[in-house]
């Protein structure tokens, strides 16, 4: 009557002969794009303020990194971790406060119809245009940049948590309804298990998101440290190979980013299989 | 609760009203279902087994449905027998949380009880002995068959050892062979249990073959139509008094197809 076998060892092991040929493919294709960029840019006598040469990039990277500057110097990667942790910051808000709306709204078709409308809003403003009002509501300080990464993440998390409760299965609800009507029991044991692979998978969605946020805040607000202002300030005073390197260094920690909550995905859905339901 | 009757129904009536359409699914039923009995209800298609079962177990039910009459478990209304735990209830899909092993599951009506942890684990362990899950402990509900699901989800309705035990359709899913399998045991752990069963199905021969007493319903808006007694002697098999378990078929068969014009 046994219908499968247990799954054995562990899941990043798994494959690892293909991943490397994957990663191998990769850095060829990313090498070869280089080497046609540095070709075409010196071919054409394309500008440096237009567009700067990968051998630019690596010069802009040993001045920057690798040569001695006063003590107040902060290089473009000190200012991009600085973006990172109030990305983070905002990612994390985000999360909490957007679960606990999500789960609030999936109880209360009333407070649904009241805030889901004014939620709404909020995704259709872009955050450049709704940054200047809220700023002149809270300042233009280091809140507001940290509200300003909230609203424009908040949202999708809202809808998933709601959803994901509302699509919990009727039988499993009525079993538990059984063993105790207190609320507080369905969710320990029912609704907080079902919300993990869904929160796990939205937060992937948003850990990009909430660093673009965090640079497109950073422009109108006089918050400093941050790498998006400082890609501003560069792109105003034509050091463009800093802004290239810079939205280079971004988007690795974006990648970066994204691969840790892909891992911790795939190990928390395959180890404890939260919110799956397995009928007949 | 020996002289108690396990359940008892009188002029129960059951009626969805809403979006301007009046439904009425059960009218005057009335039964009794003696304590440590196996009874099953059968009943064409859509006739409101499903509604009644929920109302049995203490399922809440939609707004629009209004009921009347009188459902007592030993004499109780179906929320307090639930509260005091009298009732388990198998449902037609195994309905097994996948994050927790077999093992875990059955303990899990258990760890919301309140029961200690020694406490349940000894339970688990015996009711894996008596289902012979004992090596099927630590498996996810993904890696057993269908019928192992709704073995487990029958430990699980066992735990804390409710009088009655509810099932609607628990084998529905299954295929001929572990149909007759899972029958089998369930008439085994009845036995050795002697708890009340009241199993809902839409198979004769499962009704006749497991049961001590078949409720036929009618169509919508059912009642009942005809119970039978089923004097057949345990453990049944389909050769021993063939004849005679042919007989009530036939007899379920002919009620069931009056009861459904």
């Amino acid at each position: 009557m046994l219908i499968s076998k247990r799954p054995t060892g562990l899941f990043f092991l798994v494959n690892m002969k293909k991943q490397i040929k994957n990663i191998l493919i990769t850095i060829t294709i990313i090498v070869i794009m280089l080497i046609l960029w540095e070709l075409l840019i010196t071919h054409f006598h394309i500008p440096k303020r237009i567009a700067p040469k990968p051998s630019d990039l690596i010069d802009f990277i040993q001045k920057e990194f690798f040569t001695s500057h006063s003590t107040k110097y902060q290089t473009i990667l000190t200012k991009s971790l600085y973006s990172l942790k109030d990305a983070l910051i905002g990612f994390t808000l985000a999360l909490i406060i957007g679960s606990g709306l999500g789960i609030l709204l999936s109880q209360n078709k009333t407070i649904y119809s009241l805030l889901f409308p004014f939620l709404f809003l909020t995704q259709l403003i872009p955050i450049p245009a709704l940054a200047p009002v809220l700023a002149a509501i809270l300042g233009y300080g280091y809140s507001t940049k940290i509200l300003l990464i909230v609203l424009f993440t908040i949202f999708p998390i809202i809808i998933t948590m709601r959803n994901t409760i509302l699509n919990i299965p009727e039988n499993y609800k009525q079993l538990l309804h059984t063993y105790t009507q207190k609320p507080i029991i369905l969710f320990k044991y029912l609704i907080l298990p079902s919300l993990v692979p869904p929160l796990l998978s939205i937060m992937k969605i948003i850990c990009s998101a909430s660093i673009v946020a965090t640079i497109i805040t950073e422009l109108p607000l006089s918050v400093k440290g941050g790498i998006g202002k400082d890609i501003y300030n560069s792109f105003n005073n034509q050091i463009i190979a800093r802004v290239w390197v810079s939205v280079i260094l971004i988007s690795l920690i974006s990648l970066i980013f994204f691969k840790l909550l892909s891992y911790l995905e795939k190990y928390i859905n395959t180890k404890y299989k939260y919110g799956k339901f397995k009928s007949c | 609760m020996e002289n108690l009757k396990a359940v008892s129904i009188k002029k129960l009536s059951a009626t969805f009203d809403g979006n301007g359409k009046h439904l009425q699914v059960l009218n005057n039923v009335n039964f009794s279902i003696k304590n440590g009995s196996f009874t099953s209800i059968i009943g064409p298609s859509g006739c409101g087994k499903s509604t009644l079962f929920r109302l049995i177990s203490g399922l809440p039910t939609k707004d629009s449905c209004k009921i009347d009459g009188k459902i007592r478990i030993y004499g109780k209304k179906p929320l307090t027998a639930c509260s005091d735990k009298d009732i388990g209830l198998i449902l037609q899909t195994p309905t097994l949380l996948e994050w927790r092993n077999v093992a875990q599951n059955m303990k899990l009506p258990l760890e919301i009880m309140g029961y200690s942890s020694d406490n349940s684990n000894k339970k688990v362990k015996n009711l894996l002995k008596l289902l012979e899950l004992e090596e099927f402990e630590k498996y996810r509900p993904s890696e057993l068959s269908g019928g192992m699901q709704q073995k487990v989800s029958i430990g699980r309705a066992l735990a804390y050892n409710p009088e009655l035990l509810l099932m609607d359709e628990p084998f529905c899913a299954l295929d001929e062979i572990n149909r007759r399998r899972m029958n089998n045991e369930i008439i085994n752990i009845w036995e050795k249990t002697k708890k009340t069963i009241l199993f809902i199905t839409h198979s004769i021969e499962e009704a006749v073959y497991l049961s001590q007493k078949v409720i036929i319903l009618t169509n919508k808006p059912s009642t009942i139509h005809k119970i039978i007694n089923i004097d057949l002697p345990y453990p049944r098999s389909e050769e021993q008094d063939s004849s005679k378990y042919f007989k009530y078929i036939k007899e379920v068969r002919g009620c069931l197809d009056e009861a459904s014009h």
